[in-house]
């Protein structure tokens, strides 16, 4: 599984999902601790079609409010219904039932330019920065 | 006692107060408001509400000893030294609170003939010409409800002015990083794009990225002046010319006016349009969180442009009139008067003299703490503040106390706490403001205090961490307010029907 | 001369020695300008408090349109019986002074004055929750008005004939920069019809906005609005005199989305307009996505019952540019005042007031008919407390006429948008006008017209 997930530099995760085509996408463990208690999560409307990096999803902590964007162009399919009713999913399973959405890549050549598990422990801690506040 | 709220005698906190509808009791009264009531009306029952409002019900006597408990579980600037940056808590004098409650005002109904309001129109136009003088500028409205509200009304006049002038590709207001949340917000609901300016590391504006980020898309430029951090912008004078040479507008958030009262003028600085905060600046009471008031003065090319209706004099009559060019009503009617007529009594009993004399304090107060605790935490800029200084907590980090930490700890020490956590750009920022009203010895109190529980970090932060412990209640599960609120109280009777 | 600074001369040279100055000047002397001390001659030398209270009672006595004279004004303000344990208790310096409770240990008790506010708001309106207030009713119309573009994305506001032309103004004032478009909906005989709005109905509506009761004092049936809108998309918006839903049928209880109100009636005297109390109530969908603070219910840290505000991310502090409004300061003081009302009268009380202030209108309306050249608006409609009448005079002439005989008459109604023509008035009574004082300002009415149109 780690091998296939692929990460951003605004930590996002995206990995393929069962469907060819579809992909998950989540936050990092590294986010969900800058985030601290995810309060809520507004979710993508099924259908929506956005570009690389355009906003998808907000999460929100007591005190803050992040962007999550999509990690490439493509059409959301599903979204996570769990995280309604309990978004600290985010926090206790960030890789697994934390996910966030799932979307069919429209150019799945842009997953292949993300980092690998290696490059994202590297950006960290040459200090890749912090989740942009929203 | 109630065992929800009051277990006040086993944890040495004063005990909670139970709420109205848990002390309610079906069929008591209080007030009567008619002699002789009616029982039914001839309205159609289908127009009529089925579910009962589900207020409570009580006798007198029982709602004031609620409320008045109530109070007792608050504090304000009439209990407490309340050092909130950037909110100006300074002593509201109890003289103002009679101005609103006097027959001829409170009792005057805001659509009445103008012959009939005279005086309440003339009190009010002094006043904005007074407003004019303090500020340097050309024109005043009084009509905004709040320091947000004058941002939006000021951003709605940049945006007609341009549009007159058929400058329709301005679209964008840059706000610096260090500036309130209500200037980006503002610029938001009045349709602009906001780019926002990044600080150089002392505070400062940047100027070349002011510079970069200045087009012929610019509408506006927000600046806090004195500045979020308690600093006057060293380069103000270039960020005014830039700003004019580009074809946009100045807009002053006069949030930290109390820093210049008597002494500078925003017109004379150069600034287009200016709020600010009857609230901070004019002593007016913030009543937990308003009714403030937050007039808006312009240079004499965006007069036209200010909101309906305008208090115009001719002779020695008043009337209100509308300006074709306005960008229209912001509010119901004309003006907070019960605030408005405060902050005029305020000025009035100051006088020139008196307005310096509170500008100059503020200085002096926020300066001589701001020494007191030099050395204790690293703060923001060199040589003298303004009126407020910040602080950062983040050397504290290794001993896992934060800025809320300290916050906690003075609530414990008697005090209100310091505005933490903002301006965004200072990690762990503590902003103290302590007014020109608070004494000497109030400050060294609350130097030695603040020392004390900064050392208190490294000695034992558990004390810290666990603080308050002399409040009505420990700290809040706000993580759990928040994921699933609870906005209603439970108790009330009357059920919604969604 | 007054300045309410503590420093006797020795602390301040002391202070002033302790940084290094000398003189207080000194403090600004850093200012990159020359215009420092520049020279305020209108502020005067100063006051004492016996003067300044002189000076401002002198412009008080010469509003003779006050309690010199008798209101049958309302038009969005009204004369209501405000108990005077209202003012007390609203006066306490705890409350008066504090800041919006950042410091939830600190402000329990202001925390849970909101949070009952909010509690007493949403129960009156039917609604399943409410804010801590706005700046008055007609800026939370507009940001009533602005939740619905935001949520539908859709540009175009159905707006009621019924609603304060006022209020209309300031939605148009609050969306004009977002390029929203407002609608007029019409009214027919002081009601909307549900045909006019399926007519204006499509996937361009945002929402309709409607008034219980209307400006000219009707009351509307809003039977099938709410199922006509959804079906299209739309939410549903009501503006509601909240003082009437002791009696009339609630916001909720039509279905509404979101419902707003001016909370003046509720204990908050008439002050010439301001500061008044903008309501803004919800059905959960609308939770996160309405402005302004919200005080929630939570437990601390050993298990008691606390307050704290709470889904601040929605706010400007936080999310600045992409915040769901720019509000920071509400109206805090004036809905604790209005709680402290709703307290005082209870159910019983609240209803009694508004039914009082409905039967003297109408007994005011039944006089003013039997007055010859009196016409009446909207006749065999239901009414609240208001309703509009023509008369045979200028209609601003005769309520010169009226304040000369120490009455506030109805409201002169002219202008384009008012409904049948010139020469109309607004008219008004509550609770606290008595019968002697209705046949007073019938016999004046009587009296003016007899003497002729002095316009």
């Amino acid at each position: 599984m780690t091998e296939t997930r692929r990460y951003t530099r605004t930590h996002e995760w995206v990995a393929p999902a069962d469907v060819p085509g579809e992909w998950n996408v989540g936050i990092t463990d590294f986010a969900q601790k800058e985030v601290t208690d995810v309060v809520f999560v507004e979710l993508p409307k099924v259908g929506r079609t956005l570009p690389r990096g355009g906003e998808a999803a907000i999460i929100e902590s007591v005190k803050a409010a992040f962007s999550i964007y999509a990690p490439a162009s493509g059409t959301i399919v599903a979204v996570n219904p769990d995280l309604e009713s309990d978004p600290g999913l985010l926090n206790r399973d960030p890789y697994g039932k934390g996910w966030i959405f799932r979307f069919k890549a429209g150019h799945p050549e842009e997953i292949n330019d993300l980092m690998d598990e290696g490059a994202y422990a590297k950006f960290l801690k040459d200090g890749g920065g912090h989740p942009e506040h929203g | 006692m109630n065992p929800t709220t009051g277990d006040g005698k086993k944890s040495g906190r004063p005990g909670m107060e139970p709420s109205l509808w848990e002390i309610s009791r079906s069929g008591a009264r209080g007030v009567r408001p008619v002699s002789q009531p009616v029982e039914t009306t001839d309205l159609p029952p289908f127009l009529c509400r089925k579910i009962p409002p589900g207020l409570p019900e009580l006798s007198e006597l029982e709602t004031v000893r609620h409320f008045t408990r109530l109070s007792q579980l608050s504090r304000g600037v009439d209990t407490h030294f309340y050092p909130l940056g950037s909110c100006t808590m300074k002593y509201n004098p109890k003289v103002m609170d009679r101005v609103p409650a006097l027959s001829g005002f409170q009792d005057l109904h805001p659509l009445t003939d103008e012959e009939g309001m005279q005086g309440y129109l003339e009190a009010l136009w002094t006043f904005s010409e007074l407003l004019k003088e303090v500020l340097g500028m050309d024109a005043v409205t009084l009509a905004p409800a709040a320091g947000a509200h004058g941002e939006l009304t000021g951003i709605l006049l940049a945006r007609k002015f341009f549009r007159k002038r058929g400058e329709f590709a301005r679209t964008e207001i840059l706000v610096p990083d260090s500036a309130h949340g209500t200037n980006p917000a503002s610029a938001s609901m009045g349709g602009f794009t906001v780019r926002t300016i990044a600080s150089k590391p002392s505070g400062h504006i940047d100027l070349d990225a002011l510079t970069g980020a200045l087009s012929e898309r610019t509408a506006l430029v927000m600046v806090t002046a004195p500045s979020t951090l308690g600093l006057f912008e060293e380069e103000l004078p270039e960020v005014v010319r830039r700003v004019k040479a580009a074809g946009a507008l100045l807009y002053m958030d006069g949030a930290n006016m109390n820093a210049f009262l008597g002494v500078l003028r925003p017109g004379d600085l150069g600034f287009d349009i200016v709020h600010i905060n009857t609230h901070k600046t004019l002593a007016t009471p913030h009543g937990g969180g308003g009714p403030g008031s937050g007039p808006v003065g312009v240079r004499a090319h965006l007069a036209p442009f200010l909101p309906n209706p305008r208090i115009v004099r001719s002779g020695k009559t008043f009337s209100l009139s509308d300006l074709p060019d306005s960008i229209g009503r912001i509010r119901s009617f004309h003006g907070s008067s019960g605030v408005l007529l405060r902050a005029l009594a305020y000025i009035r009993m100051l006088g020139q003299d008196g307005l310096r004399r509170v500008s100059l304090y503020a200085l002096l107060n926020a300066n001589y703490l701001r020494k007191k605790l030099e050395g204790l935490l690293p703060g923001t800029g060199e040589g003298l503040c303004t009126h407020e200084f910040v602080l950062s907590a983040r050397s504290l980090e290794k001993t896992g106390v934060r800025a809320v930490d300290l916050a906690k700890g003075l609530l414990d020490a008697g005090y209100y706490a310091p505005t933490i956590y903002f301006p965004l750009i200072v990690p762990e920022a503590l902003m103290i403001e302590p007014t020109e009203c608070e004494s000497r010895a109030m400050l060294d109190g609350f130097a030695d205090d603040l020392t004390r529980l900064v050392r208190l970090a490294g000695t034992d932060p558990g004390k810290l961490l666990g603080a308050p412990e002399r409040t009505p209640v420990s700290r809040p599960d706000e993580v759990r307010a928040a994921r699933d609120p609870v906005l209603v109280d439970p108790r009330s009777s009357g059920e919604s029907p969604s | 001369m007054a300045d309410f600074i503590p420093h006797t001369p020795q602390e301040t040279m002391e202070m002033l020695g302790f940084l290094g100055l000398s003189t207080l000047e000194d403090l600004v002397r850093h200012y990159p300008t020359d215009r420092t001390f520049p020279d305020l001659p209108l502020s005067g030398p100063g006051m004492t408090e016996r003067e300044v209270l002189t000076e401002l009672d002198g412009w008080a006595r010469k509003n003779t349109g006050s309690s010199k004279a008798v209101v049958f004004r309302g038009a969005g303000a009204y004369d209501h019986f405000i108990p005077e344990a209202v003012h007390t208790l609203v006066g306490r310096g705890e409350f008066l002074t504090s800041y919006t409770p950042y410091q939830p240990e600190a402000s329990q008790g202001l925390l849970q004055a909101i949070f009952e506010f909010q509690t007493a708001i949403s129960r009156l309106f039917g609604m399943d929750l409410s804010n801590a207030s706005l700046y008055d009713g007609a800026t939370a119309a507009a940001e009533a008005c602005l939740v619905a573009v935001r949520y539908t994305g859709r540009s175009v506001l159905l707006v009621s004939e019924g609603m304060d032309p006022s209020v209309v103004e300031v939605i148009r004032t609050y969306t004009e920069g977002l390029g929203v478009r407002l609608q007029s909906v019409p009214q027919v005989q002081g009601r909307t019809r549900i045909e006019d709005l399926r007519e204006r109905l499509s996937s361009e509506i945002a929402g309709f906005i409607g008034a219980i009761p209307t400006f000219w004092g009707t009351v509307e049936d809003f039977t099938g609005f709410r199922e006509v809108l959804s079906a299209e998309g739309a939410l549903f918006l009501l503006h509601a005199n909240p003082h009437a839903l002791a009696i009339l049928r609630t916001p909720g209880e039509w279905g509404a989305d979101l419902a707003t109100g001016e909370g003046q009636p509720l204990g908050i005297p008439l002050s010439a307009g301001g500061p008044y109390l903008g309501l803004m109530t919800a059905s959960r969908t609308f939770m996160r996505r309405i402005p302004g603070r919200l005080v929630g219910q939570t437990v601390d840290q050993d298990g008691r019952r606390a307050f704290v505000l709470t889904l601040q991310a929605r706010e400007q502090h936080i999310r600045r540019e992409k915040a769901n409004s720019n509000i920071c300061s509400n109206e805090t003081l004036l809905s604790i005042g209005a709680t402290i009302y709703l307290s005082l009268l209870g159910p019983r009380g609240l209803y009694e007031a508004a039914a009082a202030s409905h039967r003297n209108a109408m007994k005011l309306r039944e006089g003013l008919s039997r007055i010859p050249g009196i016409r009446l608006s909207h006749e065999g409609v239901p009414h609240f407390h208001e309703f509009v009448v023509g008369l045979p005079m200028d209609a601003r002439s005769f309520s010169h006429a009226l304040l000369e005989r120490g009455y506030l008459g109805g409201l002169p109604l002219f202008g384009p948008g008012e409904p049948e023509g010139e020469n109309r008035m607004l008219w008004c009574a509550t609770e606290v006008r008595t019968d002697g004082e209705i046949e007073g300002v019938l016999a004046a009415t009587k009296e003016i017209l007899a003497g002729g149109n002095r316009s």
